[in-house]
């Protein structure tokens, strides 16, 4: 199997664009809102694209939504991604 | 994980936010897909057990943490990990010694399924390849769970361990085939809910395979059912991962189930195709057919000498399997929900001798198993929170989601159906001949979605090479 490196990591996160990703699971609904408010109050600048931006990421159209989601994620030019729930 | 995989795939750094206890699977599932070491986030207990202020107040306290040093330099230096324990080549000798030694060596390494194996030695699994023609080290696939390679080796490997004959083989890599195409979903064989995979045999070789389709189905006992049956399981655990160490999640499993062989000379005599019809395999073929089933339930002594007789029995039973996974209707899957029903020859015969195919008892289910909207409601929403916004069935109607049938009014209490088109019931022809029983299971939606594939016994001609030389990966 091929090893990857991961994507590097950011030096901070101010100004930066963090995108949402959501299963559709486990309070996903709840907690992302809460999640944006303190990223906004920690860091200056932070825009959040919501995950409704690039659909349910489980499921009965989790392939395609995970296959168009490299392409989506640098359309939005997206520089971090928080996905959840995995409960 | 894989919506994060494919983040960093595109050079994007990310973060999983877990539930305590998911961090394993998370970090295996990484490690599968060639990135270890992915980031997470993981909240303290369960959501769905807790309040919300109290899930709120840990998010804050822990997990807030945890998601900013995973996009930041702080937790991780990006360099690619190890990729996990190195990994025995498919001709490593791995265990040696008496009969009893190797099953407790099997049984610590967590490669069997706590029952005694058959040890898979070279000269074993090279005569259950044997003639067949098939190129070991042909590749059906990779497991997008543990990336490990499906190779013709591999599956006989744990047919030798599983008790499996060669003339098996064929019904293996039929299965394997299966598993690997993306439309059945193995990579979700771990969830929580611990569905397993039902395999369904039809075609007029059932008997020369040595399957009962007869009293007993679903019953341990046969060779040739049982065999395949533990052989799928003791695949997914050795080559898909799914152990607890690993993938696998659940939090009740199911026993590895005995193949289903339909009753391929009722079927032939009431005129009734296969299952395997139903998902594109052709009438008179041999087939496998697989989804992952959650609840099963007896239809126990159905009276009855007419199909309107007996199909109030039949309505309830559908109704009462279905519950969460009503939520592959809408919601985790779409459209995806498709409950098996078995009948017994005698039943089957019952409407068959009125007139009636498969497709008029699938559209007599439409209108017959139905619960009122309210509950399918609560089901998929409030009941289980895997369908967000705790979504009106009437709205979704409305909205395009769903066929119009879910939406005919407001009225909380109006019937509606369990499944999105009459042809969403799978009906297979089963077990004791002269009893009047039947048999109802839910399945798991896209976590393991019916697939078909037929039996081929012809030689392959694929043989490009012989041992020894192996790829470099995987037992």
């Amino acid at each position: 199997m091929q090893v990857h490196r991961l994507a590097d990591r950011l030096d901070e996160l101010d100004d930066k664009r963090v995108a949402f990703l959501w299963d559709d699971l486990f309070r996903g609904d709840e907690l992302f809102p809460v999640i944006e408010a303190e990223l906004t109050e920690r860091f200056g600048g932070v825009e959040v694209v919501g995950y409704e931006e690039f659909g349910n990421t489980h499921g009965g159209d989790e392939a395609e939504v995970i296959s168009r989601l490299p392409d989506r994620l640098r359309t939005r030019r997206i520089d971090a991604v928080v996905s959840g729930m995995g409960c | 994980m894989r919506a994060s995989i494919a983040a960093e795939r595109a050079g994007i750094p990310s973060v999983s936010i877990v539930c305590e206890g998911f961090d394993k699977q998370a970090r295996a599932t990484g490690r599968g897909h060639g990135f270890d070491g992915l980031a997470l986030a993981v909240l303290r207990g369960h959501v769905d057990a807790r309040t919300h202020v109290d899930n709120v107040a840990d998010l804050l306290a822990h997990t807030m943490d945890e998601i900013v040093a995973g996009l930041t330099h702080r937790a991780i230096d990006g360099s690619p990990g190890a990729g996990g324990p190195i990994e025995p080549t498919a001709l490593d000798v791995v265990a040696s010694g008496t009969i009893d030694e190797i099953n407790r060596r099997f049984v610590e390494e967590g490669w069997s399924d706590g029952l005694p194996i058959i040890p898979p030695t070279r000269d074993r699994v090279e005569k259950l390849i044997g003639d067949s023609g098939h190129d070991p080290w042909k590749t059906l696939g990779t497991a997008k769970s543990s990336g490990r390679d499906l190779t013709v080796w591999s599956v006989a490997v744990n047919a030798v361990m599983a008790g499996c004959h060669p003339d098996q083989l064929p019904i293996l890599l039929a299965l394997t085939e299966i598993l690997a195409d993306p439309s059945y979903g193995a990579e979700h064989s771990g969830n929580t809910t611990g569905a397993d995979a039902l395999v369904i045999f039809s075609g007029p070789s059932a008997r020369e395979f040595g399957l009962n389709s007869g009293q007993g189905a679903l019953r341990e006992g046969t060779h040739a059912n049982t065999a395949v049956g533990r052989w799928l399981r003791l695949y997914l655990r050795n080559v898909y991962g799914f152990t607890a160490d690993e993938h696998d999640k659940a939090t009740f499993g199911n026993s590895a189930r005995v193949v289903l062989a339909e009753d391929w000379d009722t079927l032939t005599e009431i005129g009734w195709e296969p299952v395997s019809a139903d998902f594109g395999g052709s009438v008179g073929n041999d087939a496998v057919t697989m989804a992952r089933m959650n609840s099963g339930l007896i239809i126990g002594s159905v009276v009855g000498s007419t199909p309107e007789e007996i199909l109030p029995y039949l309505a309830d039973g559908l109704v009462r399997v279905s519950g969460w996974d009503l939520t592959h209707v809408h919601g985790l899957g779409q459209g995806h929900y498709r409950p098996l029903l078995i009948l017994a020859p005698v039943l089957a015969r019952v409407f068959a001798s009125s007139g009636w195919s498969k497709s008029d008892v699938g559209t007599a289910l439409f209108e017959q198993a139905r619960l009122p909207a309210w509950k399918f409601e609560k089901l998929i929403g409030e009941w289980s929170r895997l369908t967000p916004g705790n979504p009106r069935m009437a709205d979704l109607a409305l909205d395009g989601h769903i066929p119009t049938v879910f939406g005919t009014s407001d009225d909380p209490h109006r019937l509606i159906p369990l499944v999105t088109s009459p042809d969403h019931f799978v009906i297979a022809v089963a077990g004791d001949p002269n009893r009047t029983n039947a048999y109802v299971m839910s399945n798991d939606g896209p976590h393991g979605h019916w697939t078909s594939r037929p039996v081929d016994r012809t030689k392959a001609d694929n043989l490009a090479c012989r041992l020894p030389s192996p790829p470099s990966s995987g037992v």
